[in-house]
């Protein structure tokens, strides 16, 4: 414990140095802005900065960088709340409740909670960093494919039971997201499927690009049926950027729960805020007495999966820090950086430049604080957008997604997959069938079905893998417990006069 | 519309062609707008270092005098990027970063293009393949892990990724072999984000093995939690001064994981002349064998004749471990 | 037909188009025993029960609302929707040879003249400042690599 908080001390005297304090500000600046636009995330927001750190040394460049990727992560979910539109995956959830929010007049709140709760997560998400790193890294060991499959498996059901309507329908788009996951090149054999003979698609399907399209592109497809009503909008509410009381009271819980959640699943290497975000938004509806207000505009459903994203952040700065290995994109490129600074990250990291690691969260700690004083302000003019008329903030709604689309990869095919996925999402939209399962299922579908069988290759063909594991059969209850409980309301749905799902549209 | 605009794009590359191989004397070619160099893969990786160390190095030197852009074009394992660099035909401002992938994905079938569809510039560095163990883990040497491994193949799985088919998992077949285990046994756990999942997996015990490049695993090593097997290099590695050869083992097997530089193709023996020159020039450089250093590569610098017969060489050797396996039929 | 069993058959659809691909996937001798066509086989049979599940949950359904894409009430939507994804494809066939500038300008000035109708001269501005605009903060603040194409010998840089 003491030599924790020496070496804390020891960073700080680091991280706030005035050089150090101003690329802090500069980069959390510059990494806000770009989360904030679709398709470039906190990984083009650390790569844009490589040149510079050149003439830096490495402590100065390392705290740049992760005051870039968190920026990125403030800023990714701003995109979300004004336009539907994630700034990279682990802003998906935020578009739940924040865009309702923001339809409903509320976006002020939205921004805020969303920047506090980012604050909140980020802070817990440092306090475990820096005294629960070894205890947590070594359980991050223990996660083997099969404990892997088990909660990515719990990620999907609870996410297909807690959507609206149907839990067929919710199936049936995990389905899709998994069929869209399986186009490409199978990693383990090395098979080619589903390609139809298109040589773009061997890399399988970007699912940022289908999500800019399902997200974004639809949204505007939406509104050309609607196209000169205004927002409902209380002209005096707009400039407003705080939470009342009351709100903030509502998301004490969220965050707090949220928080501790995003830092362990942050650990697991590749998991990442994905499934943070997704499982904490599950939790808070599933403990809400009023589940029905979520996907309507619930600060709740907002402000626990920004706590869990950002804590996530911190949680996989551990991976990198104690084992060198990225936890993350955004992870593995600023472990590029660093290589070519002649820094390598790792477990001797701590011991051979504790000035580095530490200064680095140090910098974090102060870095949280800054973000938070640049985002609030930052939403005032962000709220004003809103004012814009939609027949001219569509075309840039489209300009932003189809431009960002070309950062992902640099290749004009994938415009045809945004274009697609457009038509397909409003399609989706006029059938019902919710998109969340789709999207989780496109981004987990890979990493679900090599962890299958990796399992399986590991146990030599049992299947009894994944219930001998303590942690995979945990995982393995929680999911039939959520699909039970989601049979059973349905039930309920079912017996009722009449269908409610039917009248919905 | 497209046709109409790539034969645009022909008749102005012509003419550029024209235009640049006209005067008498070869030398006179040199880059009439900013330069590309085109890393086939997002930021970040092997490719895209070595596309901004070139960068950085050719600046600096003042090689050339037109700025230079690095442009990332990730996709097909390398094969979005090096067919657009196909498409620029004639063209002396692009250049690309490749590696034994731009062999593997022939062979395996998932990409037409092969070397022979470029100029190939240099070959520029190398990186070295071992086998990681566990540091406590009862095998010291390859010998002995691989005779574990023929006395029960289904109680030994290793680790690689992204994907089968690639430099590792060469490796580890050939040696497989050549240790004289049966190559078709060996239970391969593949993980698609390579050394991050790789390296918790074999730590957490997970798998017994993995076969990956020296640099991901150099920091565990140091700090005594992986040992090495043994490593593809011809001598010892500077940094690892313990780790054996394989070749001290006894096996003929010197394998590097490298990297080069290519041209687009049909270049006027100007323009191959101006580049060859610079690229020289490069290497020789302090900026280059600096950053060489920090990255902890090494200089393998072959020139376009060497090089061309290297690949050669190397395409037909992969292609016998590949047939091997039964990875081709 | 009711919107759940048109979903409905469009799950049974899709998944046997999806079936019928796997057995197209080539199977090798090397790789993991479990093999590349299992995991599909077992998203198809999902999506194809759930689709029948629908269908037969609807026979039972008493009141059932008809439902209808809109094709013929909505033409005006749907062909903007049509128009705006051709624009996209465009957009990208053309990028590389036109250059991001050019480009980006051709696709704003017909999607805002979808969208913003009759009003010209707003969306000529529209359109250049936003390509502009986005190509200075992007490849020359940020040094992105966007394609410069027909414009690449005049941009100062």
């Amino acid at each position: 414990m003491e030599a924790v908080l020496h070496n804390l001390g020891l960073g700080l005297e680091v991280a706030l140095t005035p050089t150090n304090m101003m690329w802090v500000f500069i980069g959390g600046l510059l990494g806000t802005i770009i989360g904030m636009l679709p398709g470039l995330g906190p990984a083009t927001g650390v790569a844009v900065l490589i040149p510079i750190t050149y003439g830096m040394n490495p402590g100065t460049a390392l705290i740049t960088m992760a005051a870039v990727y968190y920026g990125a992560m403030f800023g990714g979910s701003r995109a979300s709340i004004m336009i539907n539109t994630p700034g990279d995956a682990s802003a998906i959830v935020s578009c739940f409740d924040g865009y309702p929010m923001a339809k409903k007049g509320k976006a002020g709140s939205a921004l805020a909670i969303s920047a506090i709760a980012s604050f909140v997560g980020g802070m817990i998400g440092m306090v475990c960093l820096v005294f629960f790193t070894e205890p947590v890294a070594a359980m991050a060991l223990k996660f083997g494919p099969a404990e892997k499959f088990s909660l990515m498996l719990f990620a999907l059901t609870a996410t297909i039971t807690l959507s609206e309507g149907s839990i067929l329908k919710g199936f049936i788009a995990m389905g899709i997201g998994f069929m869209l996951a399986t186009i490409g090149i199978d990693g383990q054999s090395g098979a080619i499927r589903f390609t139809m003979g298109i040589e773009n698609l061997q890399d399988g399907i970007d699912f940022l690009v289908v999500m800019i399209g399902l997200y974004a592109v639809t949204e505007v497809f939406k509104n050309f049926s609607a196209m000169d009503v205004k927002y409902d909008i209380d002209a005096k509410s707009i400039g407003r950027v705080w939470v009342s009381w009351a709100d903030f009271k509502k998301s004490i819980g969220p965050m707090l729960r949220g928080s501790p959640l995003g830092f362990l699943v942050g650990v697991l290497p590749g998991a990442g805020g994905t499934i943070a975000t997704f499982l904490s938004y599950a939790v808070e509806k599933s403990v809400s007495k009023k589940p029905a207000e979520f996907g309507k505009g619930a600060i709740q459903g907002l402000a626990g999966p920004e706590s869990a994203n950002n804590a996530c952040s911190c949680g996989a700065l551990v991976p990198l820090l104690t084992l060198g290995i990225p936890g993350s994109g955004t992870a593995a490129v600023m472990l590029g950086a660093l290589m070519m600074l002649g820094v390598r990250p790792g477990p001797i990291l701590f011991e051979q430049h504790p000035e580095i690691a530490w200064g680095v969260i140090a910098s974090m700690l102060v870095g949280n604080i800054m973000l938070l004083l640049i985002n609030l302000p930052l939403a005032v003019p962000l709220v004003r957008l809103l004012k814009i008329p939609q027949r001219i903030m569509l075309p840039l709604i489209l300009g932003m997604g189809y431009m960002g689309t070309y950062f992902l990869n640099y290749s004009s095919f994938d415009f045809v997959l945004v274009s697609l996925a457009a038509l397909a999402g409003y399609m989706l939209v006029k059938l019902s069938i919710p998109i969340p399962p789709l999207v989780l299922a496109l981004i987990l579908g890979g990493m679900t079905e090599q962890s299958f069988r990796n399992s399986l290759t590991i146990a030599n063909g049992s299947l009894s893998i994944f219930w001998e594991q303590p942690i995979s059969l945990g995982f393995l209850i929680l999911a039939a417990i959520s699909l039970v409980w989601a049979l059973n309301k349905q039930k309920k749905l079912m017996k009722m006069p009449s269908e409610p799902e039917e009248e919905a549209d | 519309m497209i046709g109409k605009w790539k034969v645009l794009g022909g008749l102005i590359a012509t003419a550029v062609v024209a235009a640049t191989a006209a005067p008498a004397f070869a030398e006179d070619w040199k880059p009439q707008r900013p330069i590309e160099i085109i890393a086939p893969a997002g930021p970040g990786g092997g490719w895209d270092l070595l596309a901004r160390t070139m960068q950085k190095a050719l600046t600096e030197e003042k090689l050339v005098d037109k700025p230079i852009i690095v442009t990332n074009k990730p996709g097909g394992g390398g094969a979005s990027g090096w067919n657009y660099l196909k498409g620029k035909a004639g063209q002396g401002e692009f250049l690309a970063a490749n590696s034994p992938l731009i062999l593997q994905n022939n062979l395996l079938g998932k990409s037409d293009l092969t070397y022979k569809n470029f100029f190939m510039l240099a070959n520029l560095m190398a990186e070295w393949e071992v086998v990681a163990v566990k540091a406590d883990s009862p095998w010291k040497t390859g010998k002995e892990f691989f005779e574990a491994m023929k006395k029960d193949p289904s109680s030994m799985h290793i680790g690689v990724g992204p994907a089968l088919g690639n430099d590792d998992h060469i490796q580890f077949l050939t040696l497989t072999k050549a240790f004289g285990a049966d190559p078709k046994q060996v239970k391969f756990v593949v993980y698609p984000n390579t050394a991050a999942e790789q390296i918790p997996a074999l730590l957490g015990g997970h798998i017994q093995a993995i076969t990956i490049s020296l640099a991901e695993t150099l920091e565990q090593v140091k700090a005594g939690k992986l040992r090495l097997l043994g490593v593809s290099s011809p001598e010892r590695v500077k940094e690892l001064p313990n780790v054996a050869t394989w070749k001290e083992q006894g096996v003929d097997f010197v394998f590097p994981h490298w990297r080069g530089v290519m041209a687009a193709p049909d270049l006027s023996p100007a323009q191959q002349k101006f580049w060859t020159d610079t690229i020289d020039k490069m290497v020789k450089s302090k900026t280059w064998k600096t950053s060489l250093e920090t990255l902890g590569w090494d200089d393998y610098y072959t020139p376009t004749k060497g090089y061309n017969d290297f690949l050669a060489k190397q395409d037909k050797e992969m292609r016998e471990s590949l047939t091997d396996v039964g990875l081709i039929k | 037909m009711t919107k759940n069993s048109t979903t409905g058959w469009f799950a049974v659809v899709l998944g046997s188009l999806y079936l019928f691909g796997t057995t197209l996937v080539p199977v090798f001798d090397a790789g993991d025993q479990v093999g590349p066509r299992a995991f599909p086989y077992l998203v198809s049979a999902v999506v194809i029960l759930c689709g029948l599940g629908l269908i037969v949950q609807d026979r039972r359904n008493a009141k059932r609302v008809p439902f209808s894409w809109g094709f013929a009430a909505d033409r005006a939507i749907w062909l903007k929707i049509l128009a705006t994804m051709a624009a996209g494809i465009v957009y990208g066939l053309v990028l590389d040879d036109l250059g991001y500038l050019i480009a980006t300008f051709l696709f704003m000035i017909v999607v805002s003249e979808l969208i913003n109708v009759g009003r010209h001269v707003q969306n000529l501005v529209i359109a250049v400042v936003f390509s502009v605009v986005t190509f200075i903060s992007f490849a020359l603040i940020l040094k992105l690599s966007l394609p410069r194409g027909l414009l690449g010998g005049i941009l100062p840089f």
